[in-house]
Order: C-alpha cells, then sequence, then structure tokens
C-alpha cells in the first residue's frame, strides 16, 4: 500500500456509505428508547447494589495505572463448585473443554474456567462456569471487566456453551438461564438473594402490568423447575424484592428489531409516555422485542389541545393507550390487531393507523375525504374510514356510534 | 438533557450510521446499532456530553465486537449481501460491494481500525483511545486492512474492464 493508494481508498469508502442518511424519525425513536433505559436502569443498578452488599461482587479500588489495587471477587470465580454433578470429574473436564471451545483464542484468560455449578436437570446436565481476565476499567463510570460468565448447557447430548457476560464489578451477572430445546427448564443458581419466579404478566384494568410469584427453592446451590416453553416468546419473570433478576439467554429467544412507528399530526406535539411511567412497563419480566410494531402518534386536535396515542406490544398483546391530559386512558389490549383505531378521550374525535396505508373517511353519505399519511386525526363526527394498501381493494371500517 | 443531546443527534447521527454500515455490512443492524448507542448516551448524556463523539464510536465498536461475542459466536449476518442487491447499477453499488466484501474479510477490531482510520479520517491516536489499544496495533491492523481493500478495488475495476 503505497500513500497513493490511500485517497482511493478514503473515495471508496466514502461511496460505499454516500447513499446512507440517518432516519428522520431516529431522535424520536432515541429519546423513546432513551426513556425506557431509565427505568430499566434504575432497575438493574438496584439489582447490582443488592448483589454487592451480598459480597457476591466486590468493588475493586484503582491504581493511577488503571490496573485494581484489589483483585475483584466473585462466589461464581471464588467458592467450590455446587450442584449433585460436582463431583463429577469427567462432567467437568467436558464442560471446561466446552467453554475453551467456545471462547477461542481472542480474549486472554487469566488461570482455567471454575465451574460454579453443575447439575442435572430435565433437560440435561447444566454447568455455570466463569473464568477471570486481566482487570481493566471498561465503563465511563470506571467499572472494572475481570471475568467472563456463562453457562453450558447440553446440545445433542454434549456439554455446549451459549451466551456469555462480562463481569464487572458494581455489577449482577444474570443467575438465570432457560436450558432445552424449548427453553422450558429454569435453571437459577444462588447468588445469595431470594428470588421469586412467575409464569406470566396480566394486565389490570388501567393497562398495568401484574404478575404472581411463588419463592424459588434453592438445593445444593441452584433451583431447577420446569416452566411453559419460552422459545417462541418470554412470558415468565423474576423478582429478588423489588429489583428483576437477569436471565442470562433471553437474546436467543427470538429477536426481531421492530422500530416504533412514530407519527406527528399537526400542531405541537406532547412527550407524554407511558413507558416512563411506574406500573406500566413488565419490570419482572423480559423485554423481549415487539413482534408487532409499535406506535407513537402525538399531535393536537384543531382547537389545539395536545393529544399521544401509544400502544405497547409484549409479545403479540397490544395495550392501547390515549393521553388527552398527562393521565393515560387505557383504550384496550388485543392480540396482534391489524390497525389502530382511537376515539380520543373529550371528544377529540378519532385517531386512526395503519402501516403503510392510504386513509380516507367520511361522515354519513358524503364524499370521502383523503387524509396525508398512514395515521390521521379524524373530526368525531366521522362515521366510516376507508383503507387502501398497494393495489389492493379498499377496506371500509365504520366507527362505532 | 434537552438541546445539546437532540442537537448532537441531530448532526452527528448520519456520520455515525455510515461508521456503524461498515462495521455491521447491514443498514438495518447499523440503524439499531446506532439506535442503541445513542438510547445509551440519553441515560449517561450529563457523563459523556464533553466527549459525545468519541465517545459514541468507541461504543459503536464495542458494540458491534460484543454484539458478536454475547451472541456465542453465531456467524455474523453476511457482510456484503445485504445492500448490494439493490436495483441500481452505478459505480457506487459496485464498489458498495467491493468495499463490503473486503471489510467482511476483515477481523473486527482490523475492521474498526480501517473505518476509522480512512473514513472518519481520525488520527491514529484517537483510533487507538476507540479501539483500546496501542498506536502500533492500529497501525498494523489499518496497513493490513487496506492492503485488503486495495486488492479487492483493484479486482473490481479488473472485472469492470474485461
Amino acid at each position: 500500500m503505497t500513500d497513493l493508494d490511500v485517497p482511493r481508498v478514503r473515495d471508496a469508502l466514502d461511496r460505499a456509505t454516500g447513499h446512507l442518511d440517518a432516519p428522520p424519525d431516529l431522535l424520536d425513536r432515541v429519546r423513546a428508547g432513551g426513556r425506557r433505559r431509565v427505568v430499566r436502569r434504575r432497575t438493574l443498578l438496584g439489582a447490582g447494589l443488592a448483589v454487592a452488599a451480598g459480597g457476591s461482587v466486590a468493588g475493586a479500588r484503582l491504581l493511577r495505572n488503571g490496573g485494581p489495587e484489589v483483585m475483584p471477587v466473585s462466589n461464581r470465580l471464588d467458592r467450590p463448585t455446587r450442584g449433585d454433578l460436582a463431583g463429577d470429574e469427567d462432567y467437568l473436564r467436558r464442560v471446561r473443554a466446552a467453554w475453551r471451545q467456545h471462547n477461542g483464542d481472542e480474549l486472554r484468560f487469566v488461570g482455567e474456567p471454575h465451574v460454579t455449578w453443575a447439575g442435572r436437570t430435565p433437560a440435561g446436565p447444566v454447568a455455570l462456569v466463569a473464568q477471570r481476565l486481566p482487570p481493566r476499567v471498561v465503563s465511563p463510570v470506571g467499572q472494572v471487566e475481570f471475568g467472563l460468565t456463562g453457562f453450558v448447557g447440553t446440545v445433542d447430548g454434549r456439554p455446549a456453551a451459549g451466551v456469555t457476560e462480562q463481569m464487572l464489578t458494581e455489577a449482577a451477572n444474570s443467575p438465570a438461564f432457560l436450558a432445552g430445546p424449548r427453553r422450558d427448564v429454569l435453571v437459577v443458581v444462588d447468588d445469595d438473594r431470594p428470588v421469586s419466579y412467575s409464569s406470566a404478566v396480566r394486565w389490570d384494568d388501567q393497562g398495568r402490568a401484574v404478575r404472581t410469584f411463588r419463592p424459588l427453592a434453592f438445593t445444593n446451590g441452584a433451583s431447577v423447575s420446569t416452566v411453559p416453553a419460552q422459545s417462541d416468546g418470554l412470558s415468565i419473570g423474576l423478582r429478588s424484592g423489588d429489583e428483576g433478576v437477569g436471565l442470562i439467554n433471553m437474546g436467543e429467544v427470538r429477536w426481531t428489531p421492530m422500530p416504533t412507528l412514530v407519527r406527528t399530526l399537526g400542531g405541537a406535539s406532547s412527550d407524554w409516555d407511558v413507558v416512563a411511567m411506574d406500573g406500566y412497563e413488565d419490570r419482572y419480566g423480559y423485554p423481549t422485542p415487539p413482534l408487532v410494531r409499535e406506535w407513537r402518534i402525538a399531535g393536537a386536535s384543531p382547537d389545539g389541545r395536545p393529544f399521544v396515542v401509544q400502544t405497547l406490544v409484549t409479545g403479540r398483546t397490544v395495550r392501547t393507550f390515549a393521553f388527552v391530559t398527562p393521565q393515560p386512558v387505557l383504550i384496550g389490549v388485543a392480540e396482534s390487531p391489524k390497525r389502530l383505531e382511537v376515539r380520543l378521550p373529550a371528544g377529540l374525535g378519532w385517531v386512526v393507523a395503519e402501516e403503510g396505508a392510504s386513509i380516507a373517511y367520511r361522515v354519513g353519505a358524503g364524499d370521502w375525504i383523503p387524509v396525508t399519511g398512514d395515521a390521521a386525526l379524524l373530526p368525531p363526527a366521522a362515521t366510516q374510514w376507508r383503507v387502501t394498501r398497494g393495489g389492493a381493494r379498499p377496506a371500509v371500517v365504520r366507527l362505532p356510534d | 438533557m434537552g438541546d445539546d443531546f437532540d442537537e448532537f443527534v441531530r448532526t452527528r447521527s448520519t456520520r455515525l450510521l455510515r461508521v456503524a454500515y461498515l462495521l455491521t455490512g447491514d443498514r438495518h443492524a447499523a440503524e439499531d446499532l446506532l439506535q442503541e448507542v445513542l438510547e445509551q448516551m440519553y441515560v449517561r448524556w450529563r457523563r459523556v456530553n464533553e466527549s459525545a463523539e468519541a465517545y459514541a464510536r468507541r461504543a459503536l465498536v464495542n458494540r458491534s465486537t460484543n454484539r458478536w461475542r454475547r451472541r456465542g459466536r453465531r456467524p455474523e449476518a453476511p457482510l456484503a449481501h445485504h445492500d448490494v442487491a439493490e436495483p441500481d447499477h452505478s459505480d457506487d453499488v459496485v464498489i458498495r460491494a467491493a468495499v463490503l466484501d473486503a471489510l467482511h474479510e476483515l477481523p473486527p477490531r482490523q475492521r474498526a481500525a480501517v473505518v476509522l482510520r480512512y473514513l472518519e479520517d481520525l488520527p491514529v491516536a484517537e483510533v487507538a483511545r476507540a479501539l483500546d489499544c496501542s498506536e502500533g496495533v492500529v497501525k498494523s491492523n489499518a496497513s493490513r486492512g487496506l492492503d485488503r481493500l486495495r486488492s479487492a478495488l483493484t479486482s473490481q475495476e479488473s472485472g469492470s474492464m474485461t
């Protein structure tokens, strides 16, 4: 490569990316996602502190060169192996081999992998493994990475490692793992805090998340239980006190990003948002991405009154909310509704939407009046709306009296 | 939190999206990656706003390589086979395919070194900070990556002349 080649490569990189522009709704999506993270982060930080108080993960003071003054300690690394397979040296050897094969030689580990727990389950033997990494500061708030940890399940009769997590000071690693091809065996390793289990979430009459929990019993270092199959979506929830509990392989369940459909309908819009309010998120469940796209439609009525219509999707269940004041109103809960149709409180009219469709409406037997875009605020007097997608025949929807 | 964050997203997102695209090789994955990073920055804005762009670049690189790690060594999406099949026969599309193919062949951190050094035009020292490695490693990675890109572009030019 000569210096003369560099401008040519720069030009090629520019031309390879010149067709890209940030999506126009990126800022809205980021702000909505950021607000969700604020809520979740509070939960996770709380969980991390609880574990640190229990002695599972110790913090480390740092020297000026960035190295730790005290080597971080962890129950995952420093306790003897527990579980009914703790004495099965052949199994432990195969677990360590699977761990090494999974992690390859890219990471510079320190010492040997340690099996924290190993036991029999209805989905075959399962083990929890941890291994030290050279400590280094990895986060803007000074957390130190000091290891890698993960579960080793059984696939085709052999130990197979899956998702791994960094071990960080002032943070908790996920103690829970779903094993088996149907993800129907829940293993929760005892990390010195009580954990309760819930099989599913339901919604109260205001659309808030409600779960019923039962405590898990730990035996010889872990709780192993059969749960409803979680392979197509996660319904289970775990809590410790008021905090959520990490499930290490939640990302192995179907994970297709579905960006929120954000629309602004004239006038100044409000930032009312149920996600930022207590109780509406399923804080003890696992936030799998929605299988149906969420809507957020904000705008103002012709006389200037703001409104927001928002859907929250859990799996295929869609909760629809409307705001005309800071207090949300639950409009309904439905499975994968094809289109959005909301009568706004206070007589503001109807918000209707169908992704990518053309919309028109009429009052009584009057002419059809087209609107711009795939979401619209219709006047209170509207009696029907019409949806047209591509070359398909229009669908006419009657609005309730 | 407020106007300065919004301004950062409005003015820097396209540039950062292009970095993410070359790191992931897929437009949708790049948009998801960028959104994740910006959401992370939203939460930490008071801490990161003074070096927001450097923080964003570093987070893009870390997340693009950690994704691969977290997914338990599942094969990455085939870099060159997503955005090249548009109904467009312009030179840029051909170059894009060659660039993505060549980047796909590079290890993730070598790929990141090339992207930051030659798309973002960052000094070696700043790339080293973003990748958390020495300047020597950056030079070595960037040089190897450039060799691969040069070969790919030369092959593409030879092919287009026949």
